[in-house]
């Protein structure tokens, strides 16, 4: 193996021009690739509030039906709080409206925010970080208090750096009091982030407490131990018990599954269920994979066209009784050295790439990272890149015939 | 000479077939690239039919979300909202309108007309909408209070509307093939603008309908969900401050979100060309890449045919002969890759899940394609190709 090893450094050095055409395909392949995984886990890694995404169930969107009109969207609050509470095997839950922009006048500036109402346990089920203050409880739930939590950037538009707890601002025509301040969420985390958070109650009018379909999602966190397909068929059970006050409508329909399963399922084509992720996994398999196929072919063609360097040597190993497996292997770990290389050369412009981003409020609040995981992806694909542009050639050179080889022939 | 060119390139089949494959696939990827590019530019150049400088919508909001219980009072409200905004010191006009230029929400429509399906975009509007758009009347005229006491409810349509309808735009005083929101009553044509985009400039192009919102509770539109309102041209926040405390005084339970329309010009252009930019830097990157393996690859065969290009020098071949023939070897290989490409592109048409990308689109973006990808295989044959004029008839026949 160590001997295979110093080959393939040795060959990677004698051609230079080779070995950077190579390398730039491998690495610009990698990097494209890397970027989109640390962008989905981004979205979806445990991290941030969201810190414990296996233990938590969310219900996101509902569906009205009847025989001429269908209502979708969010989840309604009158569907949420008729299913969620007390549910058997979740420790706790709550119900969130999605962030709504609103505009405020701030000593002669616009301030626009994404204002997200909560309960008070949306800040137990999700943990976020606190740089000053704390949540507001149940209580201020219960008793409409005018309250609020900012992010860091909400909290330097209205007040600029430094302390803001206790202080008072307008949002939306009303005055509230920040009671916490907490670190900026990334916006890519639709469940949490939010410029501004304040309780549900403090509503203009109380109608939201009705609807079933309208613009609220719920998440549960799971019990330890508890069994997330218990649950959530427990809350389909629950969701056939809600009675529908509105007789263009017969069903009622939504789901309990976790964050990933519950995006997937709006990508995927209707009729496919939401408790296969697996679907939408292969799709994005698929996706990688097609956009190896012109870099791998590209390496292949170039591999290819390179059998002739290698003839003399492998007529001579062929003479000497080496068998077509040692050769392919031989031929494949050259090729996956070359890929691992470019995929050290890939994983440091990520990490340029990555902060670009960031610094460029593309996204706002990006916290786009090359951690573990993501690095994790990228040994996996860079294998796989790796045995995908590296089988063919492999194979080819290993069926050289020896003498032809020895002899420079080897069409 | 083909002939034989083509025999060479049968001889290498297997390698070549590789070659093909990658730049057709190469032809493929800088297809969907123009196609895009080449969409949007034509959407671009299209008329728009509305002004967006100086213009701003106010999206109103009811936290109750379901349908209002009170149309009659809402009705009302709304328009006193109006009222009030067009006293607004400052403020140049202000009408109702539901889907404003830019906003992300729309009412599509299908209507059978004639056994064709005529799809199209809708929104009630008031009043002054289309001095505050500044939109082009070509026939008849905009909403005005005379409408009100009509037993039927006026529309207005964009030309093209007005063209799959009746196949004129000289139509008004005719009935709507169809109706709109459930309406009780006949929907009457008065009036026929220009092409009018909601979307924007990078939108597709499509049809049109303004339904009248007169301010009274009638047909289900009780109110219109945002207003639109022209300002003069620099006006300062504190306009919109002024106009928003305004309409707050009269609705407290409704929440107003002021947006430009400049601004919300410029989100619609950011969605719709970040992608395309960064397709068009991946695929740009793709095609380096591609280039430079060509180069190698081609290096390499010449290499390997150093006797055989040698051989044809000793019998009397020109050095530019011999790099005409690499050359030509090249071209014919991306001539066939090309060929397959432009086959499985030119089905687009024939398939109509792109019935959005009109044929022309389609030979356009494969014209691009074919002379980006003729472009790269020559600039990377140009090296490997000028290697052979160095070959020494007698030292390649040496060469063992």
């Amino acid at each position: 193996m160590c001997s295979t090893l110093k080959i393939a450094l040795k060959v990677l050095l004698r051609r230079k021009f080779f070995t950077f055409v190579s390398l730039f395909a491998v690495a610009f392949t990698l990097l494209v690739l890397l970027v989109s995984v640390a962008m989905l886990d981004d979205v979806f890694g445990p991290q941030g509030p969201e810190d414990r995404p296996d233990r938590t169930l969310v219900v996101l969107k509902a569906e009205l039906s009847g025989e001429h009109s269908r209502r979708n969207g969010w989840a309604g609050y009158g569907l949420l709080s008729r299913t969620l509470p007390e549910m058997p095997g979740v420790e706790r839950s709550t119900i969130f409206a999605m962030p709504r922009k609103l505009t405020t006048y701030h000593e002669g500036r616009k301030i626009t925010c994404f204002t997200r109402r909560t309960d008070g346990e949306f800040w137990k089920v999700f943990r976020f970080d606190f740089v000053e203050g704390q949540p507001y409880g149940d209580d201020a739930e219960a008793q409409a208090l005018p309250v609020a939590v900012l992010n860091e950037s909400a909290r330097d538009r209205f007040f600029g750096p430094g302390s803001a707890v206790g202080k008072t601002f307008e949002l939306d025509g009303r005055r509230l009091r920040v009671v916490g301040v907490v670190r900026n969420v990334p916006s890519l985390r639709f469940l949490t982030f939010a410029d501004v958070w304040l309780p549900t109650s403090l509503s203009r009018s109380d109608g939201y407490k009705k609807s079933l379909v309208g613009d609220f999602a719920g998440a549960m966190l799971l019990a330890p131990g508890a069994r997330a397909a218990d649950v959530s068929g427990e809350f389909a059970r629950r969701v056939g018990t809600v009675p529908i006050d509105d007789d263009r409508f017969k069903t009622l329909s939504a789901s309990a599954s976790t964050l990933f399963s519950a995006v997937a399922s709006f990508f995927v084509f209707e009729g496919l269920d939401s408790k296969r992720p697996g679907v939408i996994v292969g799709v994005l398999w698929l996706l990688a994979i097609l956009f190896m196929g012109l870099p791998a072919l590209n390496l292949v063609n170039l591999n290819l066209s390179r059998i002739l360097e290698r003839a003399s040597e492998i007529g001579v190993r062929k003479s000497f009784g080496a068998t077509s497996g040692a050769l392919v292997r031989q031929f494949l770990v050259e090729n996956i050295v070359l890929a691992g290389l470019g995929g050290v050369v890939a994983a440091v412009l990520t990490a340029i790439v990555l902060a670009v981003l960031n610094r460029s409020g593309l996204v706002p609040y990006a916290t786009f990272t090359l951690n573990l995981r993501v690095l994790g992806w990228g040994v996996l694909l860079t294998l796989v890149f790796g045995i995908v542009s590296g089988v063919l050639p492999a194979w080819r050179m290993s069926r050289l015939h020896p003498v032809g080889a020895l002899q420079g022939r080897f069409e | 000479m083909i002939r034989h060119l083509l025999k060479l390139a049968w001889h290498r089949k297997r390698s070549n077939a590789l070659l093909l494959v990658e730049i057709a696939a190469s032809f493929l990827v800088v297809f969907a690239v123009a196609a895009a590019a080449l969409y949007v530019g034509s959407n671009w150049r299209r008329p728009l039919g509305f002004d967006w400088r100086d213009t701003w919508s106010i999206l109103i909001t009811d936290e109750r979300m379901e349908h209002s219980q009170e149309p009659e009072n809402d009705a009302r409200l709304g328009a006193r909202l109006l009222d009030e905004v067009r006293a607004v010191p400052g403020v140049v006009a202000a009408a109702g309108m539901d889907s404003p230029p830019y906003v992300d929400w729309t009412n599509t429509n299908n209507f059978d007309v004639n056994g064709r399906t005529v799809q199209f975009m809708s929104s009630g509007a008031t009043v002054d909408a289309d001095r505050v758009l500044a939109l082009r009347l070509i026939a008849g005229r905009w909403f005005s209070r005379e409408d009100d006491a009509q037993p039927w409810q006026a529309v207005v349509l964009d030309r093209d509307l007005a063209n799959e309808f009746f196949g004129t735009v000289q139509c008004v005083g005719r009935t709507v093939p169809g109706t709109i929101n459930e309406a009780e009553h006949e929907q009457r044509v008065v009036g026929v603008i220009e092409e009018f985009r909601k979307d924007g400039e990078l939108a597709a192009p499509g049809n049109f309908l303004f339904w009248y919102v007169s301010g009274e509770a009638r047909s289900g539109a009780a109110r219109t969900n945002a207003l639109v309102v022209r300002v003069p041209p620099g006006s300062a926040v504190a306009l919109e401050e002024a106009v928003v405390a305004r309409l707050r005084a009269v609705a407290p339970q409704w929440s107003f979100d002021v947006r430009p329309l400049d601004q919300l010009r410029a989100s619609r252009f950011r969605m719709v060309c970040t992608p395309i930019l960064v397709l068009g830097v991946i695929a740009a990157f793709l095609l380096l890449m591609v280039g430079l393996g060509l180069i190698g690859v081609l290096w390499q065969n010449v290499a390997r045919r150093t006797r055989e290009l040698g051989l044809r020098r000793a019998m009397g071949a020109t050095r530019m002969g011999i790099c005409r023939q690499v050359l030509a070897e090249l071209l014919l290989i991306i001539a066939m890759a090309v060929f397959v490409g432009t086959v499985l592109v030119v089905q687009l048409p024939l398939f109509d899940v792109f019935d959005l990308l009109p044929s022309t689109l389609v030979w356009g973006a494969a014209l691009l394609a074919v002379v980006v990808i003729l472009g790269i295989g020559l600039a990377a044959g140009l090296y490997p190709s000028w290697i052979t004029t160095r070959i020494h008839p007698a030292d390649a026949l040496h060469h063992d």
